[in-house]
């Protein structure tokens, strides 16, 4: 590292470049700005097709390859099979059925173990493992708040709007179906 | 200070489940009281454990500091002296102490669930069986007022309210002995005359304190016993699934091990040099002593769980004696319950979800079935009626039988109330046989009355059986003989610990059937097989059984005729017989079974998963479901030639190309190779395939030029899906033969559906 006298910086700056390193100075010295102190909360984006989508980091719980899956036959046709995680057996449910997609750009490799509701653990198939991005939160509150059904509309910092998952609002049509094979 | 709230919460919880177990013994000792004949020598003895059993209980619940139900339980105590007596005259307190226990077991609900915001005060209720304390004294016999003080009330003052000082009581003093009412229980039984002056209310002024009640039960051994939450348990019966798991690794790589032929291991000496082999040889040796060691502890640690988490089932059929009791009277019938095989212990969960269907169905046999005393002293039958239970239990499954000899179903009945209350249409009833009359009582919104009542008229009952046993993997049938009665048969798999399973393939999933339900194993013999009403047929003792394709029974593909040599498993369960033809017999395994999630746990097929021993999950096979006649009937595969074939590595694009295909009216048989999807095609025709390009092995393209060479296939319409959105897939997709080719974006687009039909309609030259 080169370390030199403030002095002798003073003395090789241009005038030009010393008016741009001080904008650059007095921008840091001030208070930050509203959006980038503004609370945000992560969430992660993928794509189905040519859609982008997006669920609550804190409902991923983990990535599984989608090779573990046991198919079951007879089961309806949004039910990939079913999977061992952490010592429970859960439901693989084809996220791009249930979405009313009828096909994804590649072939899903790998599954997604989300928690739907407190305690009801799912996998969901995916392109790819989501992309982290970090939302302001009063953006997630907007959204919920305009909810209606299982995607709401929600913009990014990057300007672009992708779909945020309802996953409790998502899994309730299987749900159903299964409830109906019951009987009352 | 949220410590003792805690400790407090703790006791009170504790406290709910031996008071429920009191309860429940008082009523049993009650109800069997009330059937002696009068002079009968067990009813002192049994009287005074009722009265022993009440002093428990308000000890008891003024330790928890629950005063309201130690003043009714007091209360209870005074109605139940004069009695110890005079047993002969429990009948006269039998309606009061009953009600009163119901009214303690739900006020006890209320504070361990901590909702006592909105029950009363007990007064009124200690008031009502103070007045029949009275009434039994002044009612001639002359027992009660021998046995209360000349000029006093007969029952004492109730016990203390301050939870601080439960042994504090002035009109109760403490008897410094405390093993009093212990030795009092275990003593020969006095005669009346001499009981009386020592155990009637005067006897209850020196009742000793509920501490000392207390001491009395645990000198008695009956606190030896520990109470563990549920949870508790069944998270360490995971442990022992889990541990049986990690056993049949083991004992899997033992096998492994042991499939190292002689050369390979002479091979390895060479290279690997005399000490590392004989090392290898070391370390396989002690593997094999570890997984019998595992096996050993697994085997023991299942048996303890087992002795654990199961309960007799008399813990659910003794107290429907007080439902038989409750209804027959509301009824005016005169009905007696027996049970049968009540000993045999079963998981308390199944036995949990289990208890009112039982309550259900015994219910309706007393309400419905069993006739009125004049009615069937007319029709030749004791006056009378009897409800039989009877419980079996053959290997992992659990028959219970609730049987009646009432009158039986009326059919005709049955008809005229779905038809009133619009459950069916006219030409849908007027289609259905007497056995599926018979099955209308299972149909949510059924009853015969046309008055609602507090036992029924609710068309809620019979409809819940069914659905609970489905949720428990089960199923129940009804045998009615008209005029002799109606015997309903309830069978479950009991879940509890690992069951013999056969491992079978079929196409290329990896299932277990029962073993328990098979009869044998054989090979096809193509000339032995029948064809019965364009079924085939297997000779099989001295019957010809169902021969199905089990890959086709579930949807994997088409049906056909078995070939020749494969093998084929014969199946038992319950009196029907069927045979599967699978792919291969890979053997036998000892698995513990797991419910499926409750989204598929409706699918019949299906008893629930295990895991295997490389930690991938294996569906176990529903033997009723397998081996039941109308199944067979509701699932047989479609004509030949009428499905659409997948084939896709993928499994996300079968489900999704699946789902499209269905939704427009398609059925769907879905392939993971093209080998597979040859193999498929040599046993049966397809209206035509839908085929991913890159797939491992042969590809799309390759499978579409080979089967354009095949006389069978060169005119089935062939679409060609790929992930490629280039047009060189294209050209030679069509090249190849194939009749139509669509990307993956297309697919997403919804043409594929189009596609289907624009090939299809091309194909047929429309």
């Amino acid at each position: 590292m080169i370390v030199r006298s403030r002095e002798l910086e003073q003395n090789t700056v241009s005038a030009e470049e010393r008016a741009v390193l001080d904008r650059r100075a007095e921008r840091l010295r001030g208070r930050p700005s509203e959006e980038t102190a503004e609370a945000t909360a992560w969430v992660g984006e993928f794509s189905i097709g040519d859609e982008r989508y997006a669920m609550p980091m804190e409902a991923l719980k983990a990535a599984v390859p989608l090779r573990f899956v046991t198919p079951v036959p007879l089961a309806p046709p949004h039910v990939l099979g079913i999977l061992r995680f952490q010592d429970q057996i859960i439901l693989a449910i084809s996220l791009a059925s249930l979405l009313g997609n009828r096909a994804w750009r590649r072939d899903p490799t790998v599954l997604l173990v989300v928690e739907a509701r407190k305690g009801k653990l799912v996998a969901l198939d995916c392109e790819q493992v989501p992309r982290t991005t970090a939302v302001p939160i009063r953006l997630l509150q907007q959204a919920s708040m305009h909810r209606t059904g299982i995607l709401t509309d929600l913009p990014t910092p990057d300007g672009t709007v992708v779909s945020l998952i309802d996953l409790a609002r998502l899994i309730e049509p299987v749900e159903a179906a299964a409830h109906d094979r019951h009987g009352p | 200070m949220d410590l003792d709230k805690d400790l407090l919460r703790l006791i009170v919880k504790t406290f709910g489940t031996e008071g429920q177990e009191i309860c429940a013994a008082i009523t049993s000792q009650m109800l069997a009281l009330e059937k002696l004949p009068p002079g009968d020598p067990a009813a002192g003895p049994a009287m005074r454990e009722i009265s022993r059993m009440l002093h428990t209980l308000k000890g008891s619940a003024a330790t928890a500091g629950l005063d309201d139900l130690a003043s009714i339980a007091h209360a209870l105590e005074d109605l139940v002296a004069p009695l110890k007596a005079q047993p002969d005259r429990a009948p006269e307190a039998t309606d009061c102490l009953l009600s009163t226990l119901d009214v303690v077991l739900e006020r006890l609900q209320a504070h361990v669930d901590e909702q006592t915001a909105s029950l009363q005060s007990p007064d009124a209720l200690i008031q009502q069986v103070r007045a029949r304390v009275a009434a039994m004294a002044a009612a001639p016999g002359g027992a009660a007022s021998a046995a209360a003080p000349a000029g006093g009330p007969a029952p004492t003052a109730p016990p203390p309210t301050a939870p601080t000082s439960p042994s504090v009581d002035a009109a109760h003093p403490v008897t410094p002995t405390p093993a009093a009412p212990a030795a009092s229980a275990a003593s020969p039984a006095p005669g009346p005359a001499a009981a009386a002056p020592s155990d009637s209310p005067p006897a209850s002024s020196s009742d000793p304190s509920p501490e000392a009640a207390r001491a009395g039960d645990s000198a008695g051994g009956e606190q030896s016993a520990w109470r563990v939450e549920a949870h508790q348990v069944l998270s360490l019966m995971k442990q022992v699934d889990r541990l049986r798991e990690v056993s049949l690794r083991l004992a899997e790589r033992r096998r492994e091990l042991r499939t190292l032929d002689v050369r390979q291991a002479s091979q390895a000496a060479l290279q690997l040099g005399r000490n590392r082999a004989t090392t290898v040889e070391s370390i396989a040796s002690a593997a094999s002593i570890d997984s019998d060691e595992t096996v050993d502890i697994v085997n023991s640690l299942e048996d303890g769980i087992k002795a654990i988490c199961t309960v007799p089932i008399r813990t659910i059929i003794d107290p429907l004696h007080r439902a038989v009791r409750d209804v027959a009277r509301a009824c005016g019938k005169e009905v007696r319950l027996s049970a049968l095989g009540t000993e045999l212990a079963f998981d308390r969960r199944a036995l949990d979800a289990l208890r009112g269907p039982l309550l259900h169905l015994v219910r309706n046999a007393v309400d419905h079935g069993i006739e009125a005393p004049e009615v069937r002293s007319q029709n030749g039958k004791a006056r009378m009626g009897l409800i039989a239970i009877r419980v079996e239990r053959q290997g992992n499954m659990a028959f219970l039988e609730v049987e009646d000899d009432g009158a039986g179903l009326d059919v005709a009945r049955i008809r005229a109330a779905a038809q009133e209350r619009s459950l069916f249409t006219s030409e849908a009833l007027d289609a259905m046989n007497p056995l599926q009359l018979q099955q209308i009582v299972f149909h949510s919104g059924f009853s015969t009355r046309a008055q609602v009542s507090a036992i029924s008229g609710r068309g809620v009952g019979l409809d819940v059986v069914k659905s609970a046993l489905a949720k428990l993997h089960g199923q129940v049938e009804i045998q009615s003989r008209t005029g002799r009665g109606c015997k309903f048969v309830l069978t479950l798999p009991v879940e509890l610990g690992s069951t013999p399973a056969l491992l079978v393939r079929s196409v290329d999933e990896t299932l277990g059937l029962p073993m328990l339900s098979i009869e044998s194993v054989t090979s096809v013999r193509r000339d032995y097989l029948h064809r019965v009403r364009n079924e085939m047929r297997l000779p099989f003792r001295d019957m010809l059984i169902p021969l199905s394709d089990l890959a086709a029974l579930l949807g994997l593909r088409e049906g056909t005729v078995p070939a020749e040599g494969q093998p084929a498993v014969v199946l038992g369960y319950r009196g029907q017989y069927a045979a599967l033809a699978v792919d291969e017999v890979i053997g036998d395994r000892e698995l513990p079974v797991r419910g499926l999630p409750s989204e598929l746990s409706g699918l019949a097929a299906y008893q629930g998963a295990s895991v295997l021993s490389r930690g991938d999950l294996v569906l176990m096979l529903d033997a009723g479901w397998l081996v039941d006649p109308l199944r067979s009937k509701e699932s047989r595969p479609a004509a030949t030639g009428s499905a659409v074939m997948v084939v896709d590595d993928s499994l996300t694009a079968r489900a999704l190309h699946r789902s499209t295909l269905e939704a427009g009216g398609y059925q769907v048989h879905a392939v993971a190779s093209a080998s597979q999807a040859l193999e498929a095609l040599d046993r049966g025709s397809y209206m035509a395939i839908v085929c991913d390009i890159a797939m491992d092995g042969i590809d799309g393209i390759e499978l579409t030029a080979q089967l354009r060479a095949r006389a069978d296939t060169r005119q089935l319409p062939i679409i060609l899906v790929s992930g490629r959105e280039g047009l060189d897939d294209r050209q030679r997709g069509l090249e190849a033969g194939a009749d139509g080719y669509l990307t993956k974006s297309e697919c997403a687009q919804g043409r594929l559906l189009r596609e289907l039909q624009s090939v299809l309609r091309a194909r047929s030259g429309g």
